[in-house]
């Protein structure tokens, strides 16, 4: 399969009157046509961070893309466009659903209207031919009485009902790549399920790739196809997604999949990686996990890890592996 | 809607009650009574004086009177002015026209430039016409209106003879849109400046807050143009404070009048406020306060019906 969207080197800085944070800090990976990769990692590590460099949307000042990041999107080169060119990529070929349901529809004006303004916008539709794909989409995401609910403001919708709107307005005009910003973190439990089989569904229909940002791995299990961890803005593990469940390398990795409840895990205390995500204007000298992780040996404090390929698809960030001998 | 705007109406009633009630009381607590005003105080006589108090009815206790004008008012009587011996309605009805216009344009100057100066100053942040906007509000708002309207007035009357130094108009054979314009672009000026700075950083607030919102990057995330998001989504949510503002301010606005209008000759209510409250002319003054706080009432019930009209979250029962 192609790569639909490759990132080399994404660096996005903020700079901050306390100093410059490396929100993303050297991120490479890809995004193959049709599949759907999990971006997973702890809140703070920059997985939302590098979606919005994607789309060009980090605010500037404070945020800045580095000269030095590539991001190539169906053979463009995205950071070298001009906004107007960009504008053509937003919503149109690139759309983005974000975490909030709740805030993330624009309470004054009715639902109807939001989903057609892409469609006006992009595929040159009337207001009338724009209302009906309204409608038609609203459907398509599960919304009883769509044209009654195109008529409605967001104020009268649940949040499951706003995210399913989200998504209507998402795919209106046939994106190639879906971000999804932790789509379901603000759902009930109940509800993120069927957000989510919604999107598996309608991500084959539309024949979309998806970027699945998440700290959920029970989300990554149910709907990815690869994997990449991030850890402190920086790709830390890459794989498959059976790989990485059944044989996680980096100790990050490891210990996120230990935190989770299983049925080996049962009766006993869960574990959890100790310490926090270290503060991104204070990053440690060296692999920035070593400060918490079990596995730190003299040199992680040194040097910062190479990517060490493993296999087709598979690479770690960490000392353990790769060296003479292969410590494992 | 209808039935909301039904039971702020009636709410008003005992509201305005009240506000008459102190209005009375104060102006009888105030020193001076209105006779001193027609008769000469070193030839007259105490005789003289029992029987023009007897003639005006002010030889009668404090809540008589009250009530004697009260009764006045439900039957839309509201009593004769003392120094011109003229119907207080018929005085009112006269100035009523010229107060409301005179406020009504300056209100509309203040929100014309208010509002895309607030977004200007919000959008650019930190830029020089943030700053330049900031620094003329601070301007604005540390003015006295009296002091700034005479400035005007030296500058483009004395000075420059562009414009009319005061008076409503000068053609009184006909409505002479030209000559009014003139005559009103003064004073409504001096009255906006005044209010536009609380305005402008109102919409600099609302807006810095509208725009860090998730729907404003749901916009941009569509494609949409900056223009749009800013013009369009962000700017309908910034008004919605804005219009409760309108509400809030109308009183101000009429305070502003009263030294705006003095200053300029303006034939308004504001004038004739001043001159009665000085003269004690109890009717008049009652009259004129019982108007204006009817206009304040309308005014904010105008604003609280066009923020459920801008709002579709606002629903009134």
């Amino acid at each position: 399969m192609e790569k639909l969207l490759e990132i080399k080197d994404l660096k996005t800085y903020f700079y901050t009157e306390d100093g410059v944070v490396p929100a993303v800090d050297g991120v490479s990976f890809y995004v193959k046509a049709g599949e759907t990769l999990g971006v997973v990692g702890e809140s703070g590590c920059g997985k939302s961070v590098t979606a919005t460099s994607v789309l060009r949307l980090i605010p500037n000042p404070p945020g800045k893309i580095m000269k030095e990041s590539q991001i190539t999107f169906d053979g463009k080169d995205i950071l070298k466009l001009t906004e107007k060119e960009m504008r053509k990529i937003r919503g149109n070929e690139i759309s983005m659903i974000f975490q909030e349901p709740m805030t993330s529809l624009n309470p004054v004006y009715k639902i109807g209207d939001q989903i057609s303004e892409a469609l006006i916008l992009h595929q040159r539709m009337s207001k009338k031919e724009a209302w009906e794909k309204s409608v038609e989409m609203l459907r398509l995401v599960g919304i009883p009485m769509p044209e009654k609910i195109a008529d409605e403001y967001p104020h009268s919708l649940s949040g499951g009902m706003r995210q399913r709107a989200m998504i209507a307005i998402a795919l209106s005009c046939n994106p190639k790549l879906l971000i999804a910003d932790e789509p379901t973190t603000a759902l009930d439990v109940t509800v993120q399920a069927q957000i989510l089989d919604l999107m598996n569904e309608l991500k084959n229909k539309v024949n979309a790739s998806i970027m699945m940002i998440t700290h959920n791995l029970g989300v990554v299990a149910e709907t990815c196809d690869r994997v990449i961890v991030m850890y402190a803005g920086k790709v830390v593990e890459e794989g498959d997604v059976y790989s990485i469940f059944e044989d996680p390398k980096h100790p990050y990795t490891i210990g996120l999949l230990n935190s989770i409840p299983s049925e080996y895990s049962r009766g006993k205390k869960l574990d959890s990686i100790k310490g926090s995500v270290p503060n991104p204007l204070n990053m440690p000298k060296g692999c920035r996990f070593w400060p918490r992780c079990n596995k730190a040996m003299p040199i992680c404090r040194e040097k910062e890890p190479d990517i060490i390929k493993l296999g087709e698809e598979r690479t770690v960030s960490c000392f353990l592996y790769g060296m003479e001998g292969d410590a494992k | 809607m209808f039935k909301y705007i039904v039971k702020r109406i009636l709410q008003a009633i005992p509201l305005l009650f009240i506000i008459t009630l102190i209005t009375f009381l104060i102006i009888n607590l105030a020193p001076g009574e209105p006779i001193y005003m027609f008769i000469d105080p070193e030839s007259a006589k105490h005789v003289n004086i029992e029987v023009i108090k007897h003639k005006y009815g002010l030889d009668q206790p404090i809540h008589i009177r009250y009530f004697v004008w009260l009764k006045g008012i439900l039957k839309f009587d509201f009593g004769i002015s003392f120094l011109e011996k003229r119907p207080v309605l018929q005085m009112i009805n006269q100035r009523l026209f010229a107060t409301i216009s005179l406020m009504l344009v300056s209100v509309i100057i203040s929100f014309l430039i208010a509002i895309p100066a607030g977004i200007v100053s919000a959008v650019k942040r930190n830029s020089v016409g943030d700053y330049l906007f900031s620094t003329l509000s601070f301007i604005g708002v540390s003015i006295p209106s009296f002091w700034f309207g005479l400035m005007l007035i030296l500058l483009f009357s004395l000075k420059l003879g562009w414009l009319p130094s005061s008076g409503m108009r000068e053609n009184f054979d006909q409505f002479d849109f030209v000559d009014r314009l003139k005559h009103i672009i003064l004073p409504a000026c001096v009255l906006a400046f005044g209010t536009m700075a609380s305005k402008m950083r109102y919409m600099r607030s609302s807006m810095l807050e509208v725009i860090r919102q998730d729907y404003i990057r749901t916009a941009r995330s569509k494609g949409l143009s900056e223009r749009i998001v800013i013009w369009k989504h962000a700017f309908r949510n910034a008004l919605l404070p804005i219009i409760t503002l309108l509400g809030m301010l109308l009183p101000g606005i009429f305070g502003g009048a009263v030294a705006v209008e003095t200053v300029f000759g303006w034939p308004g209510m504001g004038r004739m406020i001043v001159q009665s409250t000085f003269s004690r002319d109890y009717p008049v003054i009652m009259g004129t306060e019982l108007f204006s706080s009817i206009l304040v009432i309308i005014g904010s019930l105008i604003a609280d019906v066009l923020y459920a009209v801008a709002d579709p979250r606002i629903k009134y029962n």
